[in-house]
């Protein structure tokens, strides 16, 4: 039987995209490893053998997992099929996220007929866009894209049910959209192109009280921040991370986990 | 609805979406127009019945004109920003808008895209 609290990720990571999307994620697991066991498969360690090597020798409740997908398929580094249609029976009993494009299509259905507890993943292409390369957390046009991808990562690690997790992830989308229906940047329209997109394309399948940790209070992300610059502020202002604190002087929104 | 209460809730749509103000989201006298140029013609008087006729059927049929306008103004606007997904190779408003004039599968997809936002408007505006 799959173990609470134990997850596996996969993060694509070679090419624009994938990268942005693997660096992105990079906070959730920060925050899972505070209260559960995790298995990294990131960059080139994101196959399909290790995929399996893994959920055998850990038998993780969670499996999430970042990188293109088609509505047949989930691909890991340089687009390495790892999960597909009627290939996919080693998720039985667990519960899986998968960011990518349109695996909620027909994999994630399938994942759940061969046995999986709950599905979550995206129906069309999973989209958002960027000013530049990079962080699409740091990026003021891709933050809104992964920040309910994070929220909802963040409340399945807190013990919540998927279907509180997937509102949760919900809310997230609508506070952007209607952030960004009141901007008057000329990027606003593409922005919100994709943030509808994201929210109308997100699925939940199956039990929807499916849970993959024991519940426990939300708790500060650990957020990378320059080096040079933590130190010295975090000797002054105690544990709080230099990012929540840059995140309120410049008025940004400050939630508990995320900004 | 009256056309002055037309009026009142376009008008209201767009103080309150900014952002959607200039998006292209209905067909009159065969070009594509903004809810706000779609204000001006009501409040002028003219294409009324057209634009009442765009406003009753928003989003319900995918336009191939309004998304090939959007990314056209788009890319004469910001140039330098990029569309990336999961399964669709990055792109620039220009390559986006090469995909919808070609009619092939990514632009198809761009079209879908562009589909939701126009329901979602249809949604903000409470039924015009």
């Amino acid at each position: 039987m799959p173990r609470m609290g134990v997850a596996t990720c996969i993060r694509a990571s070679f090419d624009d995209a994938s990268r942005a999307a693997s660096t992105a994620l990079e906070r959730a697991l920060s925050y899972m490893r505070l209260k559960m066991d995790v298995s990294d498969l990131s960059g080139e360690r994101a196959t399909r053998s290790n995929t399996i090597a893994d959920i055998n020798s850990r038998d993780p409740l969670f499996v999430l997992g970042e990188g293109h997908g088609s509505p047949s398929n989930f691909t890991g580094q340089n687009k390495e099929i790892i999960f597909q249609v009627c290939n996919c029976s080693e998720l039985k009993d667990r519960v899986v996220y998968l960011v990518s494009c349109e695996a909620g299509d027909q994999l994630g259905p399938d994942i759940i007929r061969k046995g999986a507890k709950a599905f979550i993943g995206y129906k069309k292409p999973f989209l958002w866009a960027m000013a530049a390369i990079g962080d699409p957390l740091t990026d003021p046009y891709g933050k809104g894209a992964f920040e309910p991808v994070l929220e909802l990562i963040y409340r399945l690690a807190d013990g919540r049910t998927a279907g509180e997790a997937y509102n949760a992830s919900m809310d997230k989308w609508n506070q952007w959209i209607d952030h960004w229906s009141r901007s008057t940047d000329p990027v606003a329209p593409l922005v919100l192109q994709t943030l509808i997109n994201d929210r109308d394309c997100q699925v939940l399948l199956g039990d929807q009280n499916a849970t993959i940790a024991a519940p426990a209070p939300a708790m500060p992300v650990p957020i990378p921040a320059p080096a040079a610059i933590q130190v010295p502020l975090s000797m002054i202002l105690g544990l709080v991370p230099i990012a929540a604190v840059a995140a309120v002087i410049a008025g940004n929104e400050l939630r508990r986990i995320s900004f | 609805m009256s056309v002055q209460e037309k009026i009142a809730r376009l008008s209201a749509f767009i103080r309150q979406n900014p952002a959607l103000a200039n998006i292209p989201f209905m067909t009159v006298a065969g070009r594509p127009v903004s809810p706000a140029e779609a204000l001006a013609m009501l409040q002028s008087g003219q294409n009324i019945h057209e634009v009442v006729m765009g406003l009753s059927r928003l989003g319900i049929d995918p336009d191939w004109e309004l998304v090939e306008e959007f990314y056209k103004r788009l890319a004469a606007a910001r140039p330098d920003v990029k569309i990336y997904g999961l399964g669709l190779p990055p792109m620039s408003p220009a390559e986006a808008l090469q995909h919808i004039r070609a009619r092939d599968e990514i632009g198809r997809q761009l079209l879908e895209t562009y589909s939701r936002m126009l329901a979602y408007m249809r949604e903000r505006m409470g039924g015009l």
